[in-house]
Protein backbone atom coordinates (compact mmCIF):
# COMPACT_ATOMS: atom_id res chain seq x y z
CA UNK A 1 0.00 0.00 0.00
CA UNK A 2 2.66 2.44 0.83
CA UNK A 3 4.63 1.65 -2.03
CA UNK A 4 1.49 2.34 -4.32
CA UNK A 5 0.80 5.91 -2.78
CA UNK A 6 4.21 6.61 -3.15
CA UNK A 7 4.23 5.96 -7.12
CA UNK A 8 1.08 7.39 -6.84
CA UNK A 9 -0.94 4.82 -8.40
CA UNK A 10 -3.41 2.18 -7.49
CA UNK A 11 -6.00 4.28 -5.95
CA UNK A 12 -9.13 2.66 -4.66
CA UNK A 13 -12.24 3.77 -6.50
CA UNK A 14 -13.30 5.86 -3.05
CA UNK A 15 -10.51 7.80 -3.37
CA UNK A 16 -10.82 8.21 -7.18
CA UNK A 17 -14.47 9.10 -6.11
CA UNK A 18 -13.42 11.71 -4.04
CA UNK A 19 -10.95 13.19 -6.09
CA UNK A 20 -13.60 14.16 -8.77
CA UNK A 21 -15.66 15.57 -6.12
CA UNK A 22 -12.82 17.18 -6.19
CA UNK A 23 -12.55 18.46 -9.47
CA UNK A 24 -16.31 19.19 -9.80
CA UNK A 25 -16.41 21.61 -6.47
CA UNK A 26 -13.99 23.67 -7.79
CA UNK A 27 -15.12 24.30 -10.91
CA UNK A 28 -18.59 25.03 -9.26
CA UNK A 29 -17.06 27.91 -7.29
CA UNK A 30 -15.10 28.95 -10.64
CA UNK A 31 -18.72 29.21 -12.19
CA UNK A 32 -19.86 31.46 -8.99
CA UNK A 33 -17.14 33.17 -8.51
CA UNK A 34 -16.81 34.41 -12.66
CA UNK A 35 -19.87 36.63 -12.63
CA UNK A 36 -18.05 38.91 -9.59
CA UNK A 37 -14.82 38.74 -11.93
CA UNK A 38 -16.27 40.62 -14.63
CA UNK A 39 -17.19 43.24 -12.58
CA UNK A 40 -13.80 43.59 -10.79
CA UNK A 41 -11.65 46.33 -10.72
CA UNK A 42 -8.05 46.61 -12.20
CA UNK A 43 -5.49 46.34 -9.14
CA UNK A 44 -3.68 49.14 -8.83
CA UNK A 45 -1.84 48.60 -6.05
CA UNK A 46 1.50 48.61 -7.35
CA UNK A 47 0.95 51.58 -9.10
CA UNK A 48 -0.07 53.53 -6.58
CA UNK A 49 2.85 52.91 -4.52
CA UNK A 50 4.94 54.40 -7.66
CA UNK A 51 2.90 57.71 -8.25
CA UNK A 52 2.77 58.12 -4.37
CA UNK A 53 6.71 57.90 -4.22
CA UNK A 54 6.60 59.98 -7.08
CA UNK A 55 4.74 62.36 -5.43
CA UNK A 56 6.80 62.54 -2.88
CA UNK A 57 10.11 62.97 -4.34
CA UNK A 58 8.89 65.54 -6.55
CA UNK A 59 7.24 67.42 -3.82
CA UNK A 60 10.93 67.72 -1.97
CA UNK A 61 12.69 68.53 -5.31
CA UNK A 62 10.15 71.55 -5.21
CA UNK A 63 10.29 72.55 -1.77
CA UNK A 64 13.85 72.54 -1.21
CA UNK A 65 14.77 74.62 -4.26
CA UNK A 66 16.14 78.06 -2.46
CA UNK A 67 16.37 80.13 -5.73
CA UNK A 68 14.88 79.62 -9.28
CA UNK A 69 17.61 80.39 -11.87
CA UNK A 70 15.48 79.82 -14.78
CA UNK A 71 13.06 82.12 -16.48
CA UNK A 72 12.35 83.20 -19.77
CA UNK A 73 14.19 86.38 -19.65
CA UNK A 74 16.90 84.81 -17.17
CA UNK A 75 19.52 82.50 -18.57
CA UNK A 76 22.15 82.05 -15.79
CA UNK A 77 25.76 81.30 -16.73
CA UNK A 78 27.74 77.88 -15.87
CA UNK A 79 30.10 77.93 -13.64
CA UNK A 80 32.36 74.93 -11.40
CA UNK A 81 32.09 76.67 -8.12
CA UNK A 82 30.90 73.99 -5.22
CA UNK A 83 28.72 76.17 -3.05
CA UNK A 84 25.55 75.34 -2.21
CA UNK A 85 23.26 78.42 -2.11
CA UNK A 86 21.17 79.65 1.18
CA UNK A 87 17.38 80.93 1.30
CA UNK A 88 18.58 84.87 2.24
CA UNK A 89 17.21 87.72 0.19
CA UNK A 90 17.75 87.50 -3.45
CA UNK A 91 18.04 90.02 -6.20
CA UNK A 92 17.34 88.71 -9.94
CA UNK A 93 18.31 90.90 -12.76
CA UNK A 94 17.23 89.48 -15.52
CA UNK A 95 17.00 90.89 -19.09
CA UNK A 96 14.39 93.05 -18.72
CA UNK A 97 14.43 94.24 -15.19
CA UNK A 98 15.14 93.99 -11.56
CA UNK A 99 13.60 92.05 -8.73
CA UNK A 100 14.02 92.05 -5.42
CA UNK A 101 12.69 88.28 -3.79
CA UNK A 102 10.67 88.13 -6.99
CA UNK A 103 8.96 91.25 -6.33
CA UNK A 104 9.74 93.94 -9.34
CA UNK A 105 11.74 96.87 -8.42
CA UNK A 106 12.59 98.60 -11.38
CA UNK A 107 12.78 97.61 -15.52
CA UNK A 108 15.77 98.49 -17.46
CA UNK A 109 16.70 98.36 -21.18
CA UNK A 110 19.72 96.56 -22.59
CA UNK A 111 21.08 96.70 -19.35
CA UNK A 112 20.54 100.95 -18.47
CA UNK A 113 18.26 101.69 -16.00
CA UNK A 114 16.73 104.73 -16.81
CA UNK A 115 18.53 107.75 -15.37
CA UNK A 116 15.46 109.35 -13.56
CA UNK A 117 15.43 106.43 -11.65
CA UNK A 118 18.99 106.82 -10.67
CA UNK A 119 20.14 108.91 -7.92
CA UNK A 120 22.70 111.35 -9.26
CA UNK A 121 21.46 110.74 -12.80
CA UNK A 122 23.11 108.88 -15.54
CA UNK A 123 26.35 108.50 -13.63
CA UNK A 124 24.41 107.78 -10.02
CA UNK A 125 25.49 104.52 -8.74
CA UNK A 126 22.39 103.95 -6.79
CA UNK A 127 19.07 102.50 -8.42
CA UNK A 128 16.22 104.20 -5.88
CA UNK A 129 13.40 101.89 -6.74
CA UNK A 130 16.11 99.08 -5.98
CA UNK A 131 16.80 100.71 -3.38
CA UNK A 132 13.51 101.17 -1.38
CA UNK A 133 12.75 97.63 -2.12
CA UNK A 134 15.47 96.30 -0.41
CA UNK A 135 15.72 98.93 2.63
CA UNK A 136 11.50 97.19 3.34
CA UNK A 137 12.96 93.92 2.31
CA UNK A 138 15.69 93.44 4.84
CA UNK A 139 13.31 95.61 7.32
CA UNK A 140 10.63 92.67 7.01
CA UNK A 141 13.34 89.94 7.13
CA UNK A 142 15.11 91.04 10.34
CA UNK A 143 11.90 91.74 12.03
CA UNK A 144 11.27 88.18 11.39
CA UNK A 145 14.70 87.62 12.41
CA UNK A 146 14.03 89.14 15.45
CA UNK A 147 10.67 87.53 16.45
CA UNK A 148 12.46 83.94 15.65
CA UNK A 149 15.54 85.13 17.90
CA UNK A 150 18.28 84.51 15.14
CA UNK A 151 20.60 86.54 14.12
CA UNK A 152 20.00 88.47 10.81
CA UNK A 153 22.93 87.77 8.46
CA UNK A 154 23.29 90.84 5.69
CA UNK A 155 23.53 88.08 2.90
CA UNK A 156 22.54 88.69 -0.64
CA UNK A 157 22.15 86.30 -3.77
CA UNK A 158 22.51 87.90 -6.58
CA UNK A 159 20.62 86.00 -9.94
CA UNK A 160 22.10 87.59 -12.95
CA UNK A 161 21.65 86.88 -16.22
CA UNK A 162 24.43 85.85 -18.40
CA UNK A 163 24.24 88.78 -20.71
CA UNK A 164 23.91 91.93 -18.02
CA UNK A 165 26.95 94.28 -18.44
CA UNK A 166 29.10 95.01 -16.06
CA UNK A 167 28.29 98.47 -15.28
CA UNK A 168 25.18 96.85 -14.23
CA UNK A 169 26.15 94.54 -11.49
CA UNK A 170 27.92 97.27 -10.02
CA UNK A 171 25.30 99.66 -9.95
CA UNK A 172 22.95 96.71 -8.22
CA UNK A 173 25.90 95.75 -5.71
CA UNK A 174 26.65 99.32 -4.59
CA UNK A 175 22.83 99.69 -4.28
CA UNK A 176 22.51 96.87 -2.21
CA UNK A 177 25.69 97.75 -0.30
CA UNK A 178 23.85 100.96 0.75
CA UNK A 179 21.24 98.98 2.22
CA UNK A 180 23.38 97.28 4.57
CA UNK A 181 23.91 94.07 2.58
CA UNK A 182 27.25 93.46 2.76
CA UNK A 183 28.01 89.65 1.79
CA UNK A 184 27.32 88.89 -2.34
CA UNK A 185 26.95 85.89 -3.56
CA UNK A 186 26.43 85.01 -7.55
CA UNK A 187 23.87 81.91 -8.11
CA UNK A 188 25.13 80.01 -11.43
CA UNK A 189 23.82 77.10 -12.71
CA UNK A 190 26.47 74.16 -11.36
CA UNK A 191 28.56 72.12 -14.12
CA UNK A 192 31.05 69.62 -14.41
CA UNK A 193 34.07 70.83 -12.67
CA UNK A 194 36.45 70.26 -15.65
CA UNK A 195 34.73 71.48 -18.32
CA UNK A 196 34.78 75.27 -17.44
CA UNK A 197 31.13 75.97 -17.94
CA UNK A 198 31.08 74.11 -20.45
CA UNK A 199 33.38 75.74 -22.89
CA UNK A 200 34.64 73.08 -24.71
CA UNK B 1 -19.83 26.34 4.43
CA UNK B 2 -19.07 29.28 6.63
CA UNK B 3 -15.53 29.61 4.61
CA UNK B 4 -16.70 29.24 1.35
CA UNK B 5 -19.29 32.06 1.35
CA UNK B 6 -16.45 34.26 2.87
CA UNK B 7 -14.66 33.89 -0.37
CA UNK B 8 -16.88 34.64 -2.02
CA UNK B 9 -17.62 37.76 -0.62
CA UNK B 10 -16.66 40.62 -3.08
CA UNK B 11 -13.36 41.77 -2.23
CA UNK B 12 -14.01 45.37 -0.70
CA UNK B 13 -11.12 47.71 -2.29
CA UNK B 14 -10.71 51.41 -1.35
CA UNK B 15 -12.33 53.89 -4.01
CA UNK B 16 -9.02 55.21 -4.70
CA UNK B 17 -10.47 57.04 -8.19
CA UNK B 18 -10.56 60.35 -6.77
CA UNK B 19 -7.28 60.22 -4.82
CA UNK B 20 -5.97 58.69 -8.24
CA UNK B 21 -7.31 61.17 -10.66
CA UNK B 22 -5.61 64.14 -7.85
CA UNK B 23 -2.43 62.25 -8.49
CA UNK B 24 -2.20 62.06 -11.96
CA UNK B 25 -2.64 65.66 -11.54
CA UNK B 26 -0.32 66.83 -9.69
CA UNK B 27 2.46 64.38 -11.27
CA UNK B 28 2.84 65.87 -14.55
CA UNK B 29 2.47 69.33 -12.68
CA UNK B 30 5.63 68.70 -10.58
CA UNK B 31 7.28 67.32 -13.61
CA UNK B 32 6.93 70.03 -15.58
CA UNK B 33 8.06 72.61 -12.69
CA UNK B 34 10.91 70.64 -11.79
CA UNK B 35 14.21 72.36 -13.41
CA UNK B 36 16.74 69.71 -13.54
CA UNK B 37 19.72 71.93 -12.74
CA UNK B 38 21.92 72.36 -9.62
CA UNK B 39 22.29 76.03 -8.33
CA UNK B 40 25.19 77.05 -6.54
CA UNK B 41 26.70 80.14 -5.43
CA UNK B 42 29.89 81.87 -5.67
CA UNK B 43 31.11 84.39 -2.67
CA UNK B 44 32.12 87.81 -3.82
CA UNK B 45 33.07 90.73 -1.35
CA UNK B 46 31.50 93.51 -2.06
CA UNK B 47 32.75 96.34 -4.75
CA UNK B 48 35.07 99.12 -3.80
CA UNK B 49 34.42 102.32 -5.10
CA UNK B 50 37.19 104.24 -5.47
CA UNK B 51 36.87 107.82 -6.25
CA UNK B 52 39.55 110.41 -6.46
CA UNK B 53 41.46 111.28 -3.96
CA UNK B 54 43.63 108.73 -1.86
CA UNK B 55 42.21 106.94 1.11
CA UNK B 56 44.09 107.61 4.14
CA UNK B 57 47.41 105.51 4.12
CA UNK B 58 48.00 102.73 6.53
CA UNK B 59 50.73 102.02 9.07
CA UNK B 60 52.17 99.60 7.18
CA UNK B 61 54.00 96.89 9.52
CA UNK B 62 57.74 96.77 9.46
CA UNK B 63 57.09 92.68 8.69
CA UNK B 64 54.62 92.58 6.16
CA UNK B 65 55.17 91.91 2.24
CA UNK B 66 54.65 94.44 -0.11
CA UNK B 67 50.58 94.10 -0.79
CA UNK B 68 49.82 92.08 -3.88
CA UNK B 69 46.84 93.96 -4.79
CA UNK B 70 46.43 91.54 -7.87
CA UNK B 71 44.31 93.12 -10.23
CA UNK B 72 42.52 91.55 -13.51
CA UNK B 73 40.76 93.83 -15.47
CA UNK B 74 38.57 92.12 -18.74
CA UNK B 75 38.52 94.69 -21.86
CA UNK B 76 37.53 93.47 -25.02
CA UNK B 77 41.25 93.41 -26.28
CA UNK B 78 42.57 91.05 -23.56
CA UNK B 79 42.88 90.46 -20.00
CA UNK B 80 44.98 93.35 -18.11
CA UNK B 81 47.08 92.04 -14.91
CA UNK B 82 48.43 94.15 -12.00
CA UNK B 83 50.27 93.96 -9.09
CA UNK B 84 51.82 95.27 -6.14
CA UNK B 85 50.94 98.60 -7.97
CA UNK B 86 52.78 98.12 -11.35
CA UNK B 87 50.85 96.51 -14.89
CA UNK B 88 52.33 93.57 -16.52
CA UNK B 89 53.53 94.23 -19.70
CA UNK B 90 52.11 92.53 -22.76
CA UNK B 91 53.14 89.01 -23.15
CA UNK B 92 55.43 88.16 -26.21
CA UNK B 93 52.92 87.85 -29.46
CA UNK B 94 50.77 90.63 -28.40
CA UNK B 95 50.77 94.17 -29.61
CA UNK B 96 52.99 96.11 -26.90
CA UNK B 97 50.85 98.75 -26.25
CA UNK B 98 47.99 96.25 -25.36
CA UNK B 99 46.30 94.64 -22.44
CA UNK B 100 48.83 91.79 -20.87
CA UNK B 101 46.83 88.77 -21.78
CA UNK B 102 45.99 89.86 -25.55
CA UNK B 103 42.64 88.08 -27.63
CA UNK B 104 43.52 84.68 -29.29
CA UNK B 105 42.53 86.35 -32.55
CA UNK B 106 43.81 90.02 -32.13
CA UNK B 107 41.66 91.22 -35.24
CA UNK B 108 38.46 89.94 -33.82
CA UNK B 109 35.85 92.48 -32.92
CA UNK B 110 34.29 90.79 -29.17
CA UNK B 111 32.54 94.52 -28.65
CA UNK B 112 30.31 93.73 -31.91
CA UNK B 113 30.09 90.74 -30.76
CA UNK B 114 28.99 91.10 -27.72
CA UNK B 115 26.62 93.70 -28.80
CA UNK B 116 25.31 91.47 -31.79
CA UNK B 117 24.90 88.55 -29.61
CA UNK B 118 22.56 91.16 -27.30
CA UNK B 119 20.37 91.67 -29.88
CA UNK B 120 19.50 88.47 -31.58
CA UNK B 121 19.00 87.15 -27.89
CA UNK B 122 16.59 90.04 -27.18
CA UNK B 123 14.63 88.92 -30.70
CA UNK B 124 13.06 85.95 -28.38
CA UNK B 125 13.45 82.28 -27.67
CA UNK B 126 13.52 81.16 -30.80
CA UNK B 127 17.21 82.99 -31.40
CA UNK B 128 18.43 82.41 -28.20
CA UNK B 129 20.56 79.57 -28.59
CA UNK B 130 21.87 81.72 -31.67
CA UNK B 131 22.58 83.95 -29.18
CA UNK B 132 24.22 81.92 -26.71
CA UNK B 133 26.47 80.36 -29.32
CA UNK B 134 27.98 84.42 -30.28
CA UNK B 135 28.70 84.59 -26.32
CA UNK B 136 30.87 80.92 -26.16
CA UNK B 137 32.20 82.49 -29.61
CA UNK B 138 33.21 85.71 -27.58
CA UNK B 139 34.61 83.70 -24.85
CA UNK B 140 36.51 81.52 -27.04
CA UNK B 141 38.72 84.87 -27.93
CA UNK B 142 39.86 85.21 -24.29
CA UNK B 143 42.55 83.22 -23.72
CA UNK B 144 42.03 81.85 -20.60
CA UNK B 145 45.02 79.22 -20.70
CA UNK B 146 47.58 82.01 -20.81
CA UNK B 147 45.56 83.89 -17.76
CA UNK B 148 46.19 80.60 -15.56
CA UNK B 149 49.53 80.32 -16.87
CA UNK B 150 50.21 83.74 -15.59
CA UNK B 151 48.25 83.69 -12.09
CA UNK B 152 49.98 80.26 -11.04
CA UNK B 153 53.41 81.82 -11.50
CA UNK B 154 52.29 84.57 -9.71
CA UNK B 155 51.25 82.51 -7.04
CA UNK B 156 54.22 80.81 -6.81
CA UNK B 157 56.02 84.08 -5.37
CA UNK B 158 52.56 84.44 -2.95
CA UNK B 159 51.78 81.47 -2.19
CA UNK B 160 49.51 82.95 0.59
CA UNK B 161 47.03 85.30 -1.40
CA UNK B 162 44.07 84.13 -2.54
CA UNK B 163 42.37 87.54 -2.96
CA UNK B 164 41.87 88.83 -6.40
CA UNK B 165 40.45 92.16 -7.64
CA UNK B 166 38.13 91.92 -10.90
CA UNK B 167 36.96 94.71 -12.88
CA UNK B 168 35.71 94.67 -16.48
CA UNK B 169 34.55 97.19 -19.29
CA UNK B 170 31.39 98.57 -18.62
CA UNK B 171 30.08 96.54 -21.37
CA UNK B 172 30.91 93.11 -20.74
CA UNK B 173 28.64 90.36 -20.16
CA UNK B 174 28.53 88.59 -16.94
CA UNK B 175 28.94 85.32 -18.28
CA UNK B 176 32.88 86.65 -19.15
CA UNK B 177 32.96 87.88 -15.45
CA UNK B 178 31.70 84.39 -14.41
CA UNK B 179 34.31 82.56 -16.34
CA UNK B 180 37.33 84.10 -15.58
CA UNK B 181 36.01 83.58 -11.52
CA UNK B 182 36.28 79.92 -12.80
CA UNK B 183 39.88 79.86 -14.29
CA UNK B 184 41.15 81.67 -10.97
CA UNK B 185 39.39 79.44 -8.42
CA UNK B 186 41.21 76.40 -8.53
CA UNK B 187 44.61 75.51 -9.23
CA UNK B 188 45.43 72.60 -11.69
CA UNK B 189 47.08 69.70 -11.69
CA UNK B 190 50.58 71.44 -13.81
CA UNK B 191 51.45 75.12 -13.41
CA UNK B 192 51.37 75.81 -17.00
CA UNK B 193 49.75 74.46 -20.09
CA UNK B 194 50.94 74.82 -23.62
CA UNK B 195 47.93 73.61 -25.48
CA UNK B 196 43.88 74.57 -24.66
CA UNK B 197 43.18 70.93 -24.78
CA UNK B 198 45.65 69.86 -22.20
CA UNK B 199 44.23 72.95 -20.31
CA UNK B 200 40.56 72.23 -21.00
CA UNK B 201 41.06 69.09 -20.02
CA UNK B 202 43.32 68.74 -16.96
CA UNK B 203 41.90 68.09 -13.06
CA UNK B 204 42.16 70.34 -10.41
CA UNK B 205 45.16 69.88 -8.00
CA UNK B 206 43.65 68.40 -5.00
CA UNK B 207 46.07 68.90 -1.67
CA UNK B 208 44.63 67.83 1.90
CA UNK B 209 41.17 66.10 0.20
CA UNK B 210 40.35 69.45 -0.99
CA UNK B 211 40.86 71.52 -4.22
CA UNK B 212 43.60 73.54 -4.09
CA UNK B 213 42.93 77.41 -4.33
CA UNK B 214 44.74 79.72 -6.52
CA UNK B 215 43.09 82.97 -6.15
CA UNK B 216 39.70 81.95 -4.93
CA UNK B 217 37.95 85.71 -2.73
CA UNK B 218 37.43 87.71 -5.76
CA UNK B 219 36.68 90.86 -5.28
CA UNK B 220 34.68 93.13 -7.50
CA UNK B 221 35.63 97.10 -8.58
CA UNK B 222 33.97 99.65 -9.87
CA UNK B 223 34.97 101.33 -12.47
CA UNK B 224 33.80 105.29 -12.06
Amino acid sequence: MQENQEKGAGLSSEEHAWLEEQERSAKRRKKVRRPDDATGTLSMNSLMDILVIMLVFLLKSFGDEPIKAVGPDLKVPTSSTQLMPEDMTSITVSRKSILVNDSLAVDHKDGVVDQSQKRGGERGMIIQPLFEELTKTIAEQKRQFAYLNKDYEPVVTLVIDQTIPYRLITEVMYTAGQAELSQFKFAIIKSDMRTFGGLN
Amino acid sequence: MARRKRAEDPVQDLDLTTMMNLVIILIPMLLLSVVFVEVGVINITAPTLSVGGPSAPSEPKPDEKEPLNLTVAISPHGFQIAATGAVLPAKTGCPPQGPTICLVEQSADVAAKITEARRIIALGAEREKEGDELLKEVLSYYNFRELYNELSRIKKQYPDETVITLSADADMPFTVLVRVMDIVRFQLEKDSFSTNDEFYGADPKVENNAYAILFGDPVLSILQ
